[in-house]
């Protein structure tokens, strides 16, 4: 059995203000009974340093709402409310939930609760459509998810025979193609921004660390990140591989930017390529209306690894109104479906990025019939960025991230992959799925929720829930 | 300190306090008679002060005094201000303050026992939590129910339920021999231990009649043109009492100067300038048939009924007048309602004689008598205090020849014992002190008659014949020395806000912050509440020596704010307490280690939680 893979995480507070859900206010008719500090386990209320015969103003950080503060004031001297920079944070795809949560998984490397009872909904749009098997859920409450079952999260990237062909003396005629192992099924996407010199060092220094890689545009290789150069994946343009040769030399994979002229003359590309080294290539192509028939094109002719990338919620690109867009999760399900109808499913490994925001998304994204996905955002939230969805995009990089120490940003995007690996494990592990490659396109371990309202309920009341999402 | 070591050989765990800084919070009470005089009478700082746990222990200490023929002293929460627990021959406290567990509540009976230390608003707190509550209660409610039984024992729904005695089941009382004995109403001796001021025993343990919580409180104030009129009214009232079954829980009367000085607390016109007669009623039954009458009763002007509310949601904050004073000298006796009135007037000429405004307070008691209050601000740190101590004493004089009679003894009153008590009373009282306490150790030197130091010489003035006749001296001469008192020493100025130094002579030293303060109930010393820190407050004004140790006593408090949310006087103790530590903090440093340890005690208090918890 192979060693197993272990993320080591690490308490790494970031000193960066940082919204939190709730906001706690202690009243005037408190009396200092210090009963909240008993009761509360997250050590939110404290006595007040340069005078403990009084309470300290509520570090509503850490509270996780689980309200027995607020229940056993014995003055109901506590308020409670939500904090408006939460409310007004994210959007409709990206939750504010998501960045207490994904700031907390880069904190230590846990996966936080969060309490007082989920009340629902439980469906909603795209990954939230989908649920996924917990018919082994035992495993993993009774073994732990680092016991002893293993599951194995590596998956592999590269083109795989269809069948081995022989000769009549048994010596193998078939050539296999070179792959690359990573172990998990996740790497980085640079995130479009403007990023200072020690977050995109972080990005890479984690990758490195966490033995997978990060796509990155040619122009930011400096010599210096040269020496990473096997955990990163140079993002260049098709015409230009000439001009890159060095940095090919040296590279596991290459991506190239998917443009219409690349689907007829991969090949010539790719030879290209093979001159300089044995790198795989990856055709970063963005989710279009018509993303499943380029992807098999592409395929047939040769393409080794696709990498999908809808937009940062996770929708279609350049489609026409909102409500035509198609989710991630369903064109990869289309893709993937296509290229099996074509019997070369296998031929080629497809990865999805775009509005993958949680650690769920990896595992549903792979159901669909991703083999890995590509994750970008979530790293600079762990960061301490904020997205606002509304009135529009706008992704706000922390002031002062600049001079905070490489090592703990690295540590942060370590913990929060290892938050995410963990609950890959437990995911698997309750699926009742040992190896991450045996994920992808399972959908039978998964109920989608538009299915199986269509099928229980369509006949009788068509689009009540649906129009209700 | 000889006779406290002594104790202290044999006392177990008695909680015994001999601390000289500590004994001066025992060596007075809510009265505010400068420490000059009373020591120059008595011997007011008690050997040593115990602070009993349970009967047994109270007993150890009696067989002590006994042995050593010295005075043992019963104090409560010393919100009465007679002079009835401060010692007059120094000896023994026995401080029943902490000794305050509320034991058992009878729901079907209707019926609660506590420890003689319980206070009055605790109980209530605890039998509404089960639907009941108090029937009568002082107002003064944070104070003991050993003390009030002891003392007074007319209040708040006196005039619907009567005399506090009749609400007591039994009471378990210790005689000085050592004796515990359980006594009800019935029992020949009960009387004696009841509004006897702690001279027969010690009452321990009592078990009292609860009432159900009423439907609702229905107060209305009536306004009328002058005291008189409203005294009419009164009496006309109870007449009509028994045939229209009108049954107000309380009838209490209020005159013009007394809702002025409330107009000027709150710094607005919210009363009239006229004498007031607050009803309240408790199910809208009563409150209807009332109504009616007083739809008949035509022409008399009721106050609107927010004004109504105020003033009997205040009826427990009898103190704050004393934010225009500092000072409140008061005399309190019972007195018929049909002469009620025409004291009124006479204690009015008298105060003016004096330069003082004279307001007045007063609760029906029942349908003859009223228990009534005749007060006057004053400022006790003036020269001209030393005339307006003596004006207290002429208005009980006034009242007890208009046919009252004190209400209780103490030291004070002492001289007007044959007002209380006929002379067959006083006989029988004697009898029965000579039998149960031989070695006359119960609260010596007072109620019967008062002892002093330098040969008894001085105490002479209290002897009720002596006393009498220079009190109508006083009263006769009243226009002319109150004159050249006024000339010399002017006018009482009602005071407008109060600064550092005038909040601590606004204390009332009542005590209620002791009933509910932490610190107290953990530690049970009260230099910790907001009363002796007050005491420590005035000390350091006065430029008197204070030592670290008693100074940092302020420190010990956990910011609460209960003692500025039940303060009678309406204090801004909060500010008060910052200010007072700044100080401290200046003089000899913060005593951070002793603040953790404090905390410490605090959290780990079993009984500071269940006050938390009881408050809920």
């Amino acid at each position: 059995m192979p060693k197993k893979y272990h993320i080591h995480p690490k308490v790494t507070p970031l000193n960066l203000d940082y919204v939190f859900k709730f906001n706690i206010e202690r009243g005037e008719n408190c009396i200092n009974c210090g009963k909240c500090t008993r009761v509360c386990i997250y050590e939110a209320h404290k006595r007040r340093k340069d005078d403990p015969r009084k309470m300290a103003d509520p570090n509503t950080v850490v509270c996780r709402n689980c309200f027995r503060c607020i229940q056993e004031c014995p003055r109901g001297a506590l308020e409670k409310s939500l904090d408006k920079d939460f409310l007004n944070i994210g959007g409709s795809y990206w939750k504010s939930d998501m960045f207490i949560t994904l700031w907390k998984q880069a904190e230590d490397g846990k996966v936080p609760v969060t309490g007082a009872g989920y009340r629902g909904p439980f469906t909603g749009s795209g990954f939230d459509g989908m649920w996924t098997d917990m018919s082994e859920i035992v495993r993993p409450t009774r073994d732990g998810i680092h016991g002893r079952e293993y599951i194995n999260t590596s998956v592999e990237l590269g083109r795989k025979l269809n069948h081995l062909a022989f000769d009549e003396k048994g010596k193998l005629l078939s050539k296999v193609h070179d792959t690359v192992d990573i172990p998990i099924p996740i790497i980085f996407d640079l995130p479009p921004a403007d990023l200072s010199p020690n977050v995109k060092a972080a990005l890479i220094k984690a990758a490195v660390e966490l033995n997978t890689c990060i796509v990155l545009p040619a122009d930011d290789i400096t010599s210096e990140r040269k020496k990473y150069i096997k955990n990163i994946i140079p993002l260049i343009a098709h015409k230009e591989v000439d001009k890159h040769q060095g940095l090919i030399k040296n590279a596991r994979i290459v991506a190239l930017d998917y443009t219409d002229e690349l689907l007829s003359n991969f090949p010539a590309v790719k030879d290209k390529i093979k001159k300089a080294s044995n790198a795989i290539t990856i055709i970063r192509i963005p989710a279009t209306k018509s993303v499943e028939t380029i992807v098999s094109g592409l395929a047939q002719n040769g393409a080794e690894i696709i990498h999908i990338v809808a937009d940062y919620r996770g929708m279609e690109v350049n489609g026409s109104s909102d409500s035509e867009r198609r989710p991630i999760k369903d064109i990869i399900r289309t893709v993937h479906l296509k290229l099996i109808d074509e019997r070369i499913r296998d031929e080629v490994t497809v990865i999805a990025s775009g509005g993958i925001a949680m650690a769920e998304h990896v595992p549903k994204a792979m159901i669909c019939g991703a083999d890995l996905t590509a994750v970008d955002l979530p790293l600079l939230i762990a960061l301490g960025a904020r997205l606002y969805e509304e009135p529009e995009k706008l992704l706000i990089i922390p002031e002062g991230l600049e001079k905070i120490p490489l090592r703990t940003l690295t540590q942060r995007i370590i913990n929060l992959m290892g938050a995410w690996h963990s609950q890959l494990l437990e995911v698997m592990g309750a699926m009742g799925i040992r190896e991450a490659r045996r994920l992808r396109g399972e959908s039978g371990r998964a109920i989608f929720f538009e299915e199986i309202d269509n099928d229980t309920f369509g006949k009788l009341f068509k689009k009540r829930e649906t129009a209700n999402i | 300190m000889k006779l406290a070591e002594e104790f202290k050989k044999n006392a177990g765990d008695i909680k015994i306090i001999d601390k000289n800084e500590e004994k001066e919070m025992y060596s007075h009470d809510i009265g505010d008679v400068p420490a000059i005089m009373t020591k120059t009478f008595f011997e007011i700082q008690p050997d040593f002060i115990v602070q009993p746990k349970n009967a047994e222990e109270i007993k150890k200490i009696l067989a002590f005094a006994n042995d050593k023929k010295i005075p043992v002293i019963p104090r409560g929460a010393a919100s009465w201000g007679f002079g009835g627990v401060i010692p007059t021959k120094a000896g023994i406290v026995i401080d029943l303050s902490p000794f305050r567990k509320i034991l058992y509540l009878n729901k079907p009976q209707k019926t609660i026992t506590v420890e003689a230390g319980a206070r009055w608003s605790d109980i209530d707190i605890m039998a509404k939590k089960e639907g009941l509550c108090l029937m009568t209660y002082p107002s003064s409610k944070f104070s003991t129910v050993a003390g009030w039984i002891a003392t007074g024992g007319y209040g708040i729904n006196s005039f619907r339920y009567g005399h506090l005695s009749n609400q007591i089941v039994s009471m378990t009382v210790i005689t000085p021999s050592g004796e515990s004995k359980k006594i009800t109403p019935t029992d020949p001796s009960f009387a004696y231990f009841v509004s006897t001021e702690g001279v027969f025993g010690i009452i321990s343990e009592v078990n009292l009649k609860l009432r159900d919580v009423p439907q609702a409180s229905y107060p209305h104030l009536f306004y009328f043109e002058s005291d008189k009129a409203a005294f009419a009214f009164i009496e006309e009232f109870i007449k009509a009492r028994a045939t229209q079954q009108l049954n107000p829980n309380v009838i209490r009367f209020l005159d013009e100067n007394h809702l002025n000085d409330v107009n000027a607390i709150m710094h607005s016109k919210i009363f009239k300038k006229k004498a007031g007669v607050l009803a309240e009623l408790s199910s809208s039954e009563d409150d209807r048939r009332f109504l009616e009458f007083m739809d008949k009763a035509s022409g008399i002007e009721e106050a609107p009924r927010y004004v109504a509310s105020y003033l009997w949601n205040e009826r427990l904050f009898g103190m704050k007048t004393k934010r225009l004073g500092p000072t409140i000298l008061a005399s309190e006796t019972i007195i018929p309602i049909t002469a009620a009135a025409s004291f009124i007037e006479k204690a009015k000429r008298l105060g003016a004689n004096f330069g003082v405004e004279i307001f007045v307070d007063s609760y029906i008691i029942d349908e003859k008598m009223t228990l009534i209050m005749t007060n006057f601000l004053c400022d006790s740190r003036k020269l001209k205090y030393y005339i307006n101590l003596p004006l207290a004493m002429m208005l009980t004089q006034t009242s007890v020849s208009m046919g009252a009679e004190p209400y209780g003894l103490g030291i004070w009153n002492a001289p007007f014992i044959n007002h209380l008590y006929s002379s067959d009373k006083q006989n029988a009282l004697k009898a029965y002190k000579a039998a149960v306490d031989p070695n006359n150790i119960m609260n010596p030197g007072k109620f019967f008659s008062v002892k002093s130091k330098w040969l008894n010489i001085p105490a002479l003035v209290f002897r009720p014949g002596i006393f009498g006749f220079f009190m109508r001296i006083m009263i006769a001469l009243s226009p002319v020395i109150g004159k050249i008192a006024i000339l010399l020493l002017g006018k009482h100025k009602k005071l407008d806000s109060l600064d550092f130094e005038l909040t601590t002579h606004a204390c009332a030293k009542c005590g209620n912050c002791i009933a509910v303060c932490p610190a107290y109930l953990v530690t049970k010393n009260e230099e910790m509440t907001a009363k002796g820190k007050i005491a420590l407050a005035k000390k350091l004004i006065e430029g008197k020596k204070v030592t670290k140790e008693e100074a940092e006593n302020v420190f010990m408090c956990m910011h609460c704010k209960g003692c500025e949310e039940i303060c009678q006087t309406n204090l801004e103790l909060m500010t008060l307490w910052d200010a007072l530590e700044k100080r401290i903090e200046g003089k000899f440093g913060r005593p951070e280690d002793k603040i953790g340890e404090f905390l410490k005690r605090v959290d780990e208090s079993k009984d500071y939680w269940e006050m938390v918890e009881r408050n809920n």
